[in-house]
């Protein structure tokens, strides 16, 4: 019976599994040609190559309104992409120098980072009508969402900080210091840490994600760009731009316990849906490495554009 | 006439006002040049990562003597010192990439209330890859360098900024390729610069 039982789950586990990957996509951003490749993470293959001006760096998915928003830096903006069609659907005006950019977890609000301002600014996904600006700390980059769509974290990277902000009230609740230039962050499907990169200070930060109480400080390679978790949240994979490599941080014991040679100047790193594949964009190489988080290996290298980023959460789940 | 200068100098006021405002952003500088020489002759000129000697802007290298990851080279120019780690060769593909890792400071300038020192090549976070390729019995040499501006902070002074940062680059890439092709006895080949960033 029990044994029946268990089957049944890990089948259904195994279709649930296999049905998500045959969806999912990545879209890797290539900041010096202009374009956004999108790889179909099943076949492995780039299967379109979209033009979209300003320098795009940043990506956000919002799979409730099939939409993609690529951040512009140079374009004061974001364009929106049909995640489905892999069209253009719409440009989005910000003003300054749009880089991060995150969606909430039920898809209705996007949130992007002004690099100048300090602020950061939320829109509607329907209407793309301005709601709140909210003002941070210097030079925003990389934020995320807890699972709960309770808080909007943002890393401060001037400011070597870290804000919490409450979306019911979208104000910052809370803020704390972390190493040196925080860039790219990530919090676990628990909601219950966030990891942060900083470059300056070669290591990751991890900080409890309701209190932000500081809770270690791992040591990683040469100027971390970029963080993404994979296998249940037992590993965090670290992009090291400068030493063409990628950090595997075990979550338990707080250490790093491999080191993984990548493309030249990794940055954008994000984990497949299927929870093991963990794809990373290298902007040197213009291609992306798919590491597989069992083996702790890089499966196969995908040429991109010139110049590809894919900074933020880049495959949809 | 007056308003239409005074427009144009409004005009580019603004503009190099914009491109000021930007903090550092990471250039790509591709230079090739294409010789009529096999690339294993090529290569055999610049394979020894301590040996420079076929860069005229280059007075000595001081390595250890090995092509090993890690190597360390010491770069004597006219006006100071550049330190470089070897981060990776490969002698099947004719190519090797390296990045700087310290330079000695030519002088200081004083900049928005500090004195900022003048590294021996204006740029910041430097890495690049000499590599050989052969294109049907030719040798395409490429020498890819990518670099941020010195200065890190906004509104750079202009020993700092981006177009000294690529000037200098240029000059690096450039003069050495053309001293390749003159040693392998292809000197009247040209060098193309592409800058993206």
């Amino acid at each position: 019976m029990r044994i029946r039982y268990w089957f049944l789950v890990f089948s259904l586990l195994g279709v649930f599994a296999s049905g998500v990957s045959a969806d999912s996509r990545a879209f890797i951003t290539n900041q010096l040609d202009n374009s956004v490749s999108v790889i179909d993470t099943k076949s492995q293959q780039v299967i379109e190559t979209i033009k979209v001006e300003g320098k795009p760096a940043g990506v956000a998915l919002n799979p409730a309104k099939k939409q993609v928003y690529i951040s512009t830096p140079e374009g004061g903006g974001f364009a929106v992409l049909d995640g489905e069609k892999l069209t253009k659907l719409t440009k989005v005006k910000v003003g300054g120098a749009s880089l991060g950019i995150t969606a909430d977890r039920k898809g209705e609000q996007v949130f992007v980072a002004d690099w100048y301002e300090n602020s950061v600014t939320v829109f509607d996904t329907k209407t793309f009508a301005k709601i709140k600006t909210i003002t941070v700390g210097k030079s925003p980059s990389g934020m995320t969402v807890s699972p709960d769509n309770r808080w909007l974290y943002v890393a401060n990277r001037i400011d070597d900080s870290i804000s919490q902000i409450d979306l019911s009230k979208l104000s910052i609740r809370n803020t704390t210091k972390v190493g040196a230039h925080p860039f790219g962050i990530a919090v676990d499907s628990q909601g219950k840490r966030l990891y942060s990169a900083n470059v300056e200070s070669d290591n990751v930060t991890v900080l409890d994600a309701r209190s932000l109480k500081r809770l270690a400080t791992i040591k990683v390679g040469a100027r971390p760009y970029a963080v993404s978790l994979a296998l249940n949240d037992s590993l965090l994979f670290v992009t090291n731009q400068d030493d063409s490599t990628v950090s595997v941080v075990d979550t338990a014991t707080l250490k790093q316990i491999e080191v993984i040679a990548v493309g030249d100047k990794p940055e954008g790193i994000s984990t497949h849906p299927d929870d093991q594949n963990v794809y990373v964009a290298n902007w040197f190489d213009n291609n992306v490495s798919v590491i597989d988080a069992k083996t702790l290996k890089v499966v196969n290298t995908i040429k991109t554009g010139e110049g590809s980023r894919a900074f933020g959460e880049f495959i949809a789940r | 006439m007056k308003k239409t200068s005074l427009l144009v100098s409004t005009v580019l006021f603004l503009f190099t006002g914009l491109a000021n405002a930007h903090g550092p952003v990471r250039a790509k500088m591709t230079a090739t040049i294409t010789v009529d020489a096999p690339a294993a002759k090529v290569w055999d000129l610049i394979k020894n990562y301590d040996d420079m000697s076929w860069h005229p802007g280059i007075k000595s290298v001081k390595g250890d003597g090995t092509n090993n990851k890690g190597a360390i080279r010491v770069l004597t120019l006219a006006n100071g010192t550049i330190t470089e780690e070897l981060k990776a060769y490969d002698a099947a593909k004719f190519s090797y990439k390296y990045k700087i890792t310290d330079m000695s400071s030519t002088g200081t300038i004083k900049h928005a209330g500090q004195d900022e020192p003048l590294p021996v090549l204006p740029v910041g976070n430097y890495a690049a890859e000499l590599s050989v390729n052969d294109k049907g019995g030719k040798a395409e040499i490429e020498w890819v360098a990518t670099y941020y501006r010195a200065y890190v902070n906004n509104n750079p002074p202009a020993e700092l900024n981006e177009e000294a940062a690529d000037k200098a680059v240029t000059n690096v890439l450039k003069s050495g390729l053309e001293a390749i092709a003159k040693k392998v006895g292809s000197g009247s080949a040209a060098v193309e610069i592409d800058i993206k960033r």
